[in-house]
């Protein structure tokens, strides 16, 4: 959330407004449950949203991890005495160990396939549950359920008479969950997330881990919902594996946040707001016989949601309320107080900052690049070009590590490369941009930096101040606060380039900067290059556009079928007969 | 035949291409050289259908193609062969070509239409059951190629042909085009390399960044000392 | 001994139909990478199109493919057209998961309006066959379970010739195969798209034929069976057709040996443990993805 002050006020808000409705409509217990009703499932929602929305894991088994709580807390309490409000925490411990547990290795399973494993997983604890009769000795009465002993009002044992009890308790859980969610979203955690979530792997080349940052959010997520189920046992007062880990429970957990707003902090609350009364209305109009048509409510308003509201509830009331108030960042040029580029002790007599030694990669037959060699030195800027398929994203992806060498040798600033993934390489001072931009489409220009830069600070406020830097030296602070899927492209090539700088490279590798940009822009991007490479950055530069290259590099490298067939200055490179033969194709004849 | 007047292409803002002008007559070679990047697959792309100009229109054959979706552009007679040849790699170079043939007038004529395919390019008769993704790069031009033919189209476009041959492979598809042509095909291909385009083409268009260039009968722009220069990036304004 | 072969035996049969179920999911993955979770209650529809049919017509279950599959395709067909299409069409990649949340929203409709004008109620077709078996090699089969067979075995002939023999079918593994080209061959991509959506309700239509006489008809049917075709289709390999015929095979024995010897819910449990077994170790299934 861009807006702390008005999040916070409309998280208040949001609370209050059940805690106003019960006051005009009065103690009519019929309505408080509705009311309790509402919050539980906003409570479960939120809870879910942390995996589902912000992680965008979408877990179609939650009910499973509510099962656990309402199992764990009801257990100790029938057979240990443990009062339900610490067995809640014991529940929900355990789940946030199962949850991880299951959740960690499954995370590399794209879209489709998590969603069926958890379903899996639901499933084969339901069915379990509901053959198991007892388990470490404790009857638990498989499909049958078991019963909470009701002695009146009890409330260290979490037992009330009456819903106003419980009424309060879910009204407390609800403010707790979506404060969690707020402070989870404007953390370190929930730009990470929210990268992972638009594009992993330019994550991962940003240094960001994503496995443990979903394995956090799965905790999280894990650790409340298990809660949300000991408050379902304590209220019900009767449990069973059918009603608590079904499907349909899943279900409507997903449904609601993905109608709300996925990913955003009150959506959630609005789905529930909105889908549970009419669950309610419904049951109340055709009861008993016609069950489920609240269901036939709920496909089809999200089936609606799908196809026409993608992304809910939650960002049209916020267009409807907020004004886009774009932040602008001080437009301040190169800060006096600290160098944009760290002046990193540069080695004596100029030597190599990079160094390629015979690297060559093949793939299956045809040969990528071949024993190829050059050097840059601290500062210098060279380009590599050459026709299409004569290797240079290759070396690229060589170098940055995306790619494992067949033969031959990276050397950067002394130290030989080995076995460093990307974002290693990146910590250690290689950056590059892609030739097909990849901004992350849901999060501003400055949001998008801020990941970045987010590794290296020490705090969010401190990785924000540093992204605000790079924006405004790459020429988009004006538009720190759009978001990126409105960018033109010349300011997502800007982006892309404020981004990489961000990781405070010392060699920073660009792919076809210029690619696809309007004649316009085209000049102001290449002069952001240049400032770049007067900050004093190392640049390695892959140009199809040759006037471009020519007016930037220092030297040029050029490739052919893999090989390096010539090196040299700009000019002399150009009109080489060799050169001139790859591009045109036999020297013309002349006269 | 095909008139393309002030086309523009982009993909989400990516620029393409923009405002470019070109055409082909019926009966003629001409042929669209380009770095990488200028532009040239996104103009073939843009003739058959796979993208939607942002701006500009596609005549072929006096009829505008703007409403036209991909599908039925086959039907017109406007064949197109992709960069990298791109057959159905999971399917037999028979079956390959026969969905070259479904369209419904195709069938029809299929098995005459086979028979010539095999005569024009007799090695794709005896490697017909094998899978499309295990032939060799020339082979898969070749059978890229007769895919297209097996429509009897028209107007075929072939995007960068050339591209990872032999020398020999290299000359031997530059001859089948010109056979082609003589037997009353009209042709437009991409090209990266100057020369061999010109050589087998009449006329030729130059994109750099998405705006042409330079154009010219292909006799006019062998003999052009400036062509060299200005690929080369040379005596253009910097930017 | 003879009570494993027995068991098997019954499994085997059982798993007949769920192959055909994951013939139909893989289907549809292969031509548009769609996760149909609306499979099941197809299949769920077929099976009460089946029951009304013998009730109000006598129609018997197995001359009921006649009327049955025409008309699921002509469904299957006008849900891809309505639902899937216009998502598709958004092609973002951003948007992984929609469709499987819209099939699965579609799946919840289904099975709730089913709920709402059927009721809950557990309804049987019992016919002449429903209860025949026969001896064979000291084994005894039930009449209904060979028929099960024998559909997806003739079935699956079909399939196989219709995929590979006519230009219909051609064109279905080539818009799966590369979307682009295949419009530039004049295939209209979304059309086949409703042509294999429809292709695979069809085949409901076949699978209810052979389940209903012995099984119980019932609004959720359709789920139960659908959480073990994707267990098929992944232990297959999604887009193998092969796979997904001898995974259902498979399945059926494993359930049907387990259920001999421990319990029939046991079987469940072991399933799906072998199920998200099966994906840590081998995302692409046993047979890998295989295009046909």
């Amino acid at each position: 959330m861009r807006h702390a002050g008005l999040a916070l006020l409309s998280i208040v808000g949001a609370a209050l407004v059940p805690f106003a409705t019960r006051a005009l409509i009065g103690d009519d217990d019929y309505w408080l449950q509705v009311l309790i009703w509402v919050m539980f499932f906003a409570y479960l929602s939120a809870a879910w949203n942390l995996i589902g929305g912000f992680a965008g894991q979408y877990s179609i088994g939650h009910a499973g991890l509510l099962g656990i709580g309402a199992y764990t807390s009801s257990l100790l309490y029938v057979h240990a005495g443990v009062s339900p409000w610490l067995g809640m925490l014991a529940g929900g411990c355990l789940a946030a160990v199962v949850g991880g547990a299951i959740g960690y290795p499954c995370f590399r399973l794209r879209g489709a396939f998590f969603s069926l494993v958890t379903i899996a997983f639901a499933e084969m604890l339901r069915v379990g549950t509901e053959l198991t009769d007892s388990l470490f000795g404790l009857p638990i009465n498989g499909v049958r359920g078991f019963l909470l002993p009701v002695a009146g009002s009890r409330p260290a044992d979490f037992q009330f008479v009456g819903k106003r009890g419980y009424y309060y308790v879910m009204l407390g859980l609800l403010v707790i969950i979506l404060t969690v969610g707020w402070l989870v979203k404007r953390s370190r955690l929930g730009y990470y997330l929210a990268a992972i979530r638009d594009d992993e792997d330019a994550a991962a080349a940003l240094g960001v881990r994503p496995a443990r940052a979903k394995l956090l959010a799965m905790v999280l997520s894990s650790f409340f919902t298990a809660i949300g189920g000991t408050f379902y046992a304590q209220l019900i007062g009767f449990i069973t594996p059918t009603r608590t880990m079904s499907l349909d429970f899943s279900v409507q957990m997903v449904v609601m946040p993905v109608l709300g707003g996925i990913g955003t902090v009150l959506g959630p609350l609005w789905g529930a707001l909105v889908l549970v009364p009419i669950g309610e209305v419904t049951r109340a109009l055709w009861s008993g016989s016609l069950q489920g048509v609240h269901l036939i409510i709920y496909g089809a308003l999200l089936m609606l949601v799908i196809l026409k509201w993608p992304q809910g509830i939650d960002p049209w009331l916020r267009g409807l309320i907020a004004r886009r108030r774009e932040t602008p960042v001080a437009a301040q040029p190169i800060l006096g107080d600290a160098p944009l580029v760290t002046a990193h002790a540069s080695p004596d007599g100029g030597e190599a900052l990079l160094r390629v030694d015979g690297l060559s990669r093949s793939f299956g037959g045809a040969v990528g690049v071949r024993e190829l060699s050059f050097e840059v030195a601290p500062g210098e800027v060279v380009g590599i070009i050459g026709a299409n398929g004569a290797g240079k994203t290759t070396v690229f992806n060589l170098i940055t590590g995306a790619l494992a060498a067949d033969g031959g040798d990276v050397w950067f600033a002394g130290r030989r490369l080995g076995r460093e993934s990307p974002d290693a390489r990146n910590r250690l001072g290689i950056a590059r941009t892609f030739q097909i931009v990849r901004p992350f489409i849901g999060l501003t220009a400055l949001e998008n930096v801020m990941v970045a830069a987010l590794p290296r600070a020490a705090s969010v406020a401190e990785a924000r101040r540093e992204a605000g830097r790079w924006l405004a030296f790459a020429g988009l602070g004006h538009r720190a606060g759009v978001i990126a899927s409105g960018l033109s492209t010349g300011e997502r090539k800007r982006l892309e380039l404020a981004r990489a700088l961000a990781t405070r490279p010392r060699l920073l590798l660009l792919d076809e900067v210029t690619g696809g940009v309007d004649q316009r822009s085209l000049p102001g991007l290449v002069r952001l290059m240049q400032g770049i490479r007067a900050e004093g950055l190392t640049l390695l530069v892959i140009e199809h556009n040759l006037r471009v290259v020519t007016a930037l590099a220092d030297r040029l490298v050029v490739l052919h079928l893999g090989e390096k067939i010539r090196e040299g200055p700009p000019q002399a490179v150009v009109t080489d007969p060799a050169v001139v033969d790859v591009y045109v194709g036999a020297t013309v004849a002349r006269g | 035949m095909l008139a393309v007047d002030n086309l523009a292409v982009d993909y989400g803002g990516y620029v393409a291409l923009s405002g470019v002008s070109l055409e082909v007559r019926t009966g003629e070679i001409v042929c669209l050289m380009g770095a990488n990047g200028s532009g040239k697959s996104s103009l073939l792309n843009a003739v058959s259908g796979l993208v939607r100009p942002a701006a500009g229109t596609v005549v072929f054959e006096g009829r505008s193609l703007t409403d036209v979706p991909t599908y039925r552009r086959l039907g017109l007679g406007l064949a197109h062969v992709l960069e990298r040849r791109r057959l159905f790699p999971y399917m037999t170079v028979l079956e390959n070509l026969l969905l070259g043939s479904y369209l419904p007038a195709a069938r029809a004529r299929r098995g005459e239409a086979l028979e010539q395919v095999f005569r024009t390019f007799p090695e794709l008769r005896a490697r017909r059951q094998q899978l499309a993704h295990t032939l060799s790069g020339g082979e898969q031009q070749m059978v890229a190629i007769a895919r297209a033919l097996m429509s009897t189209p028209r107007f075929l476009m072939l995007d960068e042909p050339f591209l990872g041959l032999s020398p020999r492979l290299v000359a031997e598809v530059a001859e089948t085009i010109l056979r082609l042509n003589v037997d009353g095909m009209t042709v437009l291909f991409t090209e990266q390399a100057i020369h061999q385009s010109l050589i087998t083409s009449h006329r030729g268009y130059i994109l750099e960044s998405g705006r042409l260039v330079l154009s010219g009968t292909s006799a006019e722009l062998l003999r052009n000392e400036m062509l060299q220069r200005v690929y080369m990036g040379l005596d253009l304004e910097a930017p | 001994m003879r009570g494993l072969a027995q068991a098997a035996t019954s499994g085997l049969l059982i798993g007949a139909v769920y192959g055909l179920i994951a013939l139909g999911l893989n289907i549809v993955f292969g031509t548009m990478r769609v996760v149909n979770f609306a499979q099941g209650t197809l299949l769920m529809a077929g099976m009460f199109l089946t029951y009304w049919l013998w009730e109000l017509g006598g129609v018997h279950p197995y001359i009921s493919p006649l009327v049955t599959v025409p008309l699921l395709f002509g469904l299957g067909f006008a849900i891809q057209h309505l639902f899937v299409s216009p998502l598709l069409a958004r092609e973002r990649a951003r948007e992984p998961m929609s469709v499987l949340l819209l099939t699965l929203g579609l799946a919840l409709v289904l099975e709730n309006v089913a709920l709402l004008f059927f009721s809950a109620d557990f309804k049987t077709v019992t016919t002449d066959v429903s209860m025949q078996t026969f001896k064979t090699a000291g084994l005894i089969v039930s009449v209904p379970r060979l028929v099960g067979l024998g559909a997806m075995i003739a079935t699956s002939l079909g399939l196989y010739l219709f995929f590979m023999h006519t230009d219909l079918g051609r064109a279905v593994r080539a818009t799966g195969q590369d979307r682009e080209v295949a419009r530039l061959m004049g295939i209209n991509d979304f059309r086949i798209y409703g042509v294999a959506y429809g292709l695979s309700a069809a085949m409901m239509g076949i699978a209810a034929a052979v389940l209903v006489p012995f099984f119980y008809i019932h609004p959720g049917v359709g789920t139960s069976f659908l959480l073990k075709a994707f267990v098929i289709v992944v232990l297959g390999g999604l887009g193998s057709m092969p796979g997904a015929a001898l995974g259902g095979l498979l399945v059926g024995v494993i359930e049907g040996a387990v259920a001999l010897w421990v319990q029939a819910a046991v079987a469940q449990i072991v399933l799906f443990a072998v199920f998200v077994a099966i994906l840590f170790v081998r995302p692409a299934g046993l047979l890998g993805v295989e295009r046909r």
